[in-house]
């Protein structure tokens, strides 16, 4: 991806036309959102927010990257446009991370680890939410869940 | 007809406080939507 960086680029992820990657990069000094072209060449920083951003994931239909966001020592994730503007974070608490998109390209899922008793990490569940930021509500699983990917449409 | 599923780590039992030791990825289907 960017071979002659010293900086680390990690979690790349390809826009739905493949015509760009967005991905994470400590280059600026601080963990960031940038996006090139699939070809290589032409990065560009498109988040300038407080905090650490991580997993970026573009939408099914090019119109949003949703991403994780560390900060003050609490999780979130939220969605930002394709050039940094209109950030939201749409959920957030102890451990908030890894959203998918669902096909239809406007609901978010992502995993929760909230504290035990002693204030250590927890039990480990699904949620999804609305890009509105409205109506979250739990995934049930068998058990414990973390890291859902949401696949595309799949005839029957 | 056209649907969509979820795949999703199960965290291993072994797993310590404060680390995320994942188990097999497993694929389960857990949410429906109409195409």
């Amino acid at each position: 991806m960017s071979a002659n960086s010293p900086a680390i680029d990690t979690s790349p992820c390809y826009s739905s036309d493949g015509t760009q990657i967005v991905f994470n990069s400590d280059r600026g000094g601080t963990q960031q959102l940038y996006i090139m072209p699939s070809g290589g060449g032409g990065e560009r920083r498109v988040s300038y927010g407080d905090g650490r951003y991580a997993t970026p994931v573009w939408s099914p239909r090019g119109d949003y990257i949703a991403f994780t966001k560390i900060m003050g020592g609490s999780f979130g994730v939220g969605i930002m446009r394709p050039d940094g503007s209109g950030e939201r974070l749409l959920a957030n608490g102890f451990l908030v991370e890894g959203p998918t998109w669902a096909p239809n390209g406007r609901v978010l899922a992502f995993f929760r680890q909230n504290p035990n008793s002693g204030g250590r990490a927890g039990g480990v569940s699904l949620s999804a939410i609305d890009i509105t930021g409205r109506f979250e509500r739990p995934l049930a699983t068998p058990g414990d869940a973390s890291d859902p990917a949401w696949s595309p449409l799949i005839p029957q | 007809m056209m649907r969509d599923m979820i795949k999703f780590n199960r965290p291993g039992r072994n797993k310590t406080l404060g680390s995320r030791c994942l188990g097999v990825g497993e694929r389960v289907e857990t949410e429906r939507n109409a195409a």
